[in-house]
């Protein structure tokens, strides 16, 4: 372990490789390309990497199993996936496998920015282990009695199921954390549509860049939380009760709870932690 | 709906055009192994020739046997039974010849002897008549030149007794029985030979000619022609081999008869069939086939042509898709990697050229042309993607509630009421309740622009209902039996795709657009066919009869045009106008079906009858600047994904009624 990086970049193709390393490095990281899969992980072992970007389609190794190998023998490194075959189905996937983010090609300098920053400043204890918060318990909840169902999406937005119906979304504080101070949060309007897997709000930090939140599940806008937009704070400080984005009726709900994962109250750790 | 779905569906009717150019060079290569195939069935026709052949041989030479067999014992049995008359007769003769010439030997009366001997030798099939002594000397005979004359013992009139050179005493008629020939030309003769015993009153007759130690005196030989016999039997022989030819030849005729007409005709039809579908015609069916097994093999014939047409078909329409889903997953990722290095430079470039405003705006096009192309390639596979819904089990009666919901805000502002007459026992279906979220929501905003800024009300109802094929199953696809595409969306009937088929009947020719909807009589027809006239129906494009041989109309007595409906086989129907005879097979089968049925209906200001056939077409719209023109087409493209219909009822000034029915056995 002689050397440290703050980011790989996995791809087979060489103009994807140029421009991130372009990048990370105009942006004063230390950034290594590996072109395949075998010489990723042969470094892995040689080195010491903060972020893996990874690509999904890759000649020889399925981008899944990159994931899954970083996962289990390096946990400290972070991964964000990226594929030019942009499906719900890959993002999800990336997002439930561990990833920390999950970036559809092509993207903008911003984008790509944004993502690393996001993977960099991702939480960990001193030993590497990923450090999360969780929403509240049941008894803090102040809805209808009853223990309310949380999923999530990574651990980038969350669900709440009403007993009505309609479903309350929002983004986890670890992503918060990961953006920084927010200076602005732009969302979408009533009656339109949010599509899992896929941008459905954008986070604007104090340092002016935009972070993209992936939506829990799809479904049409019953109404966005007006409130956020007077007091941004009431996100940063309670991400799961007044903090929430949206209010929707789910379009799609049995097929989509599948894809994500059920999150109990106690699991994880409380937000004030990091 | 969204915009980004306009170059999503430009690329992929690229897409299908290269793929349908790849379907036809496919055809154009199975057309040539078809081909020789076709010299297969010639070589099946001559092998059936021979195969007749060959049973009428092997029938005519087993009758041939069975009847030689026959006639030969029958003649051999008969020509045995006259020889026995014959040797019986003999034999009385002889018995009565020599009782009537013994008294006349006791008294030595060798005159009356030789009298009696010749008289009886006179009957024409006496050959002779003769008395031979113990010596071998003819003492008496018919023929008196045979007198004195002495007969080799071992001769083969003596042999019988004297074959060990002495004399045996007692013999049976057969044994004293024998059949020979003068010489080889003449006719058979039988000779009987009655041994004549010492007796008491020869030697003690007066003239003492034989001593009593003597036990036979001498023969009594009776030789008569057989030539009747023979000629009885040749002529017999010949009646039977007359008759065996006879036979033979009208037992082949018989048989060739039969063999033609339960194995050749069937045969030779089951080889046209081959053909037919060998040179590419996969909708041939063999008419009328019988109840016996060559019509179970004509039957299993048809239902193979039916799944090979329709395998064919499916192939060609999966074929389609799946070269769609690949070639958008190619151009996505193969296109999204070159576009990330554009995208990503550029956008890099331009964030350091912020001082530099012509570099700037320049940069600032490239990077608003990449997030273009971005966008094209992601609708591309957004549309990809769209065609498989993702189905669960959902309560229709929720969904509803949930897009009323949706829209409520919006209603009110617009005054426009909103009743709900919901089925609470409503059955659940599997569908993909964001596709049929979008299905109502679409049609409530249809509604509400049809109503306009006056007020009305839509209404929403769901019911379950039992329907029979008839008037409800969707004609979605249509090909003539060369596999061509009868579906005109050209032309709609009721806001459907119509099937397209030429019509010909003396000399004129026209078009005929039928009503896609299974037993609905709402055809366009040309100008020129009058009603109650027929006409022979053929693919608009290749001229291929779509009429069934030798089938009638069972209520007019029409000709009868069929095509292939994949993947539910054939429908039928009557080439009448104004008969509305139409038989589809596979749906009847499937009897009553299930369904649940919603309806949106609004007081609004309906459609016009031109816009009606328009009405599901992508982009097209009434709103001018509001719409999109596409979300009706999104509507029909759903229902039709789950296997549903859609129908219009519609009145201008009165209003609109969508009627939306999905199956609730929806598995497939």
């Amino acid at each position: 372990m002689d050397k440290e990086f703050d980011v790989m970049i996995i791809d087979d193709e060489q103009v994807v490789l140029e421009a991130v390393t372009r990048v990370g490095t105009a942006h004063a990281y230390r950034v290594d390309a590996a072109g395949d899969a075998a010489t990723a992980l042969q470094r892995l072992d040689q080195s010491r990497y903060r972020l893996i970007i990874c690509d999904i389609m890759m000649p020889d190794v399925d981008g899944f199993q990159i994931l899954e190998a970083v996962q289990t023998g390096h946990p400290e490194t972070s991964v964000i996936m990226t594929t030019g075959y942009a499906t719900v189905e890959h993002a999800v996937r990336s997002l439930r496998g561990g990833a920390v983010g999950y970036l559809a090609k092509p993207f903008t300098e911003e984008e790509l920015v944004s993502a690393i920053l996001r993977g960099l400043r991702h939480p960990k204890t001193a030993g590497g282990q990923m450090v999360h918060d969780a929403p509240p318990r049941g008894d803090h909840v102040d809805g209808p009695p009853g223990d309310p169902s949380w999923y999530r999406l990574g651990w980038i937005s969350w669900v709440r199921l009403e007993e009505r119906g309609s479903a309350f979304v929002g983004v986890t504080g670890t992503f918060l954390g990961t953006v920084g101070a927010v200076q602005r949060i732009e969302l979408f309007e009533e009656t339109e549509e949010i599509v899992q897997g896929t941008s459905c709000a954008r986070v604007i930090s104090e340092d002016g860049l935009s972070h993209d939140v992936l939506g829990p599940i799809s479904g049409t806008i019953l109404e966005p939380n007006k409130g956020l937009h007077g007091e941004i704070a009431r996100v940063q400080s309670d991400p799961y009760l007044k903090g929430w984005f949206y209010r929707v009726i789910p379009a799609n709900l049995g097929y989509e709870l599948q894809q994500l994962t059920a999150w109990s109250a106690c699991s994880g750790e409380p937000l004030h932690s990091q | 709906m969204r915009m980004e779905h306009f170059p999503g569906l430009r690329a992929a009717t690229a897409a299908m055009m290269a793929s349908s150019t790849r379907r036809r060079s496919r055809a154009r290569s199975v057309s040539v192994t078809l081909a020789d195939r076709n010299q297969t069935s010639v070589k099946v026709d001559d092998m059936f020739r021979r195969l007749a052949f060959r049973l009428i041989v092997a029938v005519g030479l087993t009758a041939l046997l069975i009847m030689g067999i026959y006639s030969t014992f029958s003649t051999r049995w008969q020509s045995e039974r006259l020889q026995a008359e014959v040797e019986r007769h003999a034999s009385q003769l002889s018995e009565t010849v020599k009782r009537s010439t013994r008294y006349s030997m006791l008294l030595n009366q060798r005159e009356h002897v030789h009298k009696i001997i010749n008289d009886v030798g006179k009957d024409s099939t006496i050959q002779e008549v003769r008395v031979l002594n113990k010596e071998g000397t003819i003492i008496f005979s018919s023929r008196s030149e045979h007198i004195g004359q002495l007969v080799d013992k071992r001769a083969e009139s003596c042999f019988a007794c004297h074959a060990a050179d002495r004399p045996l005493e007692r013999l049976s008629l057969l044994e004293r029985t024998r059949v020979f020939r003068v010489h080889p030309d003449s006719a058979r003769i039988l000779g009987v030979i009655a041994p004549i015993y010492n007796e008491p009153a020869c030697w003690t007759a007066d003239c003492h000619a034989h001593a009593q130690s003597q036990s036979v005196l001498g023969v009594l030989d009776i030789t008569t022609s057989l030539a009747d016999v023979d000629e009885q039997i040749a002529l017999s022989e010949r009646a039977n081999a007359v008759f065996a030819v006879f036979a033979v030849i009208a037992l082949s005729i018989i048989i060739g008869y039969f063999v033609r007409r339960w194995v050749g005709t069937p045969v030779n039809r089951l080889i046209a069939a081959t053909r037919e579908v060998g040179s590419g015609n996969l909708g041939y069916r063999i008419p009328h086939p019988g109840e016996d097994d060559f019509g179970m093999l004509a039957r299993a014939f048809n239902t193979m042509t039916d799944k090979l047409s329709e395998a064919r078909l499916q192939l060609f329409q999966s074929d389609k898709m799946a070269s769609l889903g690949r070639l958008a997953a190619g151009v996505a990722h193969e296109l999204n990697n070159p576009l990330t290095g554009v995208l990503t430079y550029s956008s890099f470039l331009l964030n350091r050229a912020k001082d530099n405003d012509e570099l700037r705006s320049d940069l600032e096009v490239i990077v608003r042309e990449a997030t273009r192309s971005r966008g094209i390639v992601k609708s591309l596979l957004d549309f990809a993607r769209q065609s498989v819904p993702k189905k669960s089990t959902e309560n229709l009666n929720e969904i509803i509630s949930r897009s009323v919901a949706v829209l409520q805000k919006q209603l009110e502002v617009k005054g426009v009421q909103v009743v709900q007459n919901l089925d609470a026992h409503l059955p659940a279906v599997r569908v993909d309740a964001n596709q049929i979220q979008q299905v109502i929501v679409n049609l409530l905003v249809n509604a509400a622009d049809a109503i306009g800024d006056g007020s009305g009300s839509v209404t929403l109802t769901t019911s379950s209902v039992s329907l029979p094929p008839q008037g409800v199953a969707h004609i979605k696809r249509a090909f003539c039996p060369k596999g061509h595409d009868l579906m005109d969306s050209e032309v709609k009937i009721d806001g459907l795709p119509s099937v397209k088929v030429g019509a010909r009947w003396s000399g004129h020719k026209e078009a005929i657009h039928l009503d896609p909807v299974y037993g609905s009589t709402r055809h366009q027809y040309g100008a020129d066919l009058a009603p109650g006239q027929e006409a022979e129906f053929l693919c608009p494009r290749c001229g291929v009869s779509l009429l069934e041989a030798g089938a009638r109309c069972p209520t007019c007595a029409a000709s009868v045009y069929v095509f292939h409906a994949p993947p539910r086989g054939l429908i039928q129907g009557c080439t009448r106008r104004g008969c509305g005879w139409q038989y589809w097979g596979a749906v009847e089968a499937e009897g009553y079906r299930e369904y649940v049925e919603m309806t949106v209906s609004d007081t609004g200001s309906g459609i016009s009858p031109d816009d009606l056939n328009k009405v599901f077409e992508p982009f097209y719209t009434t709103k001018e600047q509001r719409g999109t023109g596409l979300g009706l087409a999104v509507v029909w493209g759903i229902v039709d994904n789950h296997n549903g219909t859609i129908g219009i009822r519609t009145e201008v000034g009165k209003g609109t009624k969508f009627t939306i029915r999905l199956p609730i056995d929806n598995e497939r």
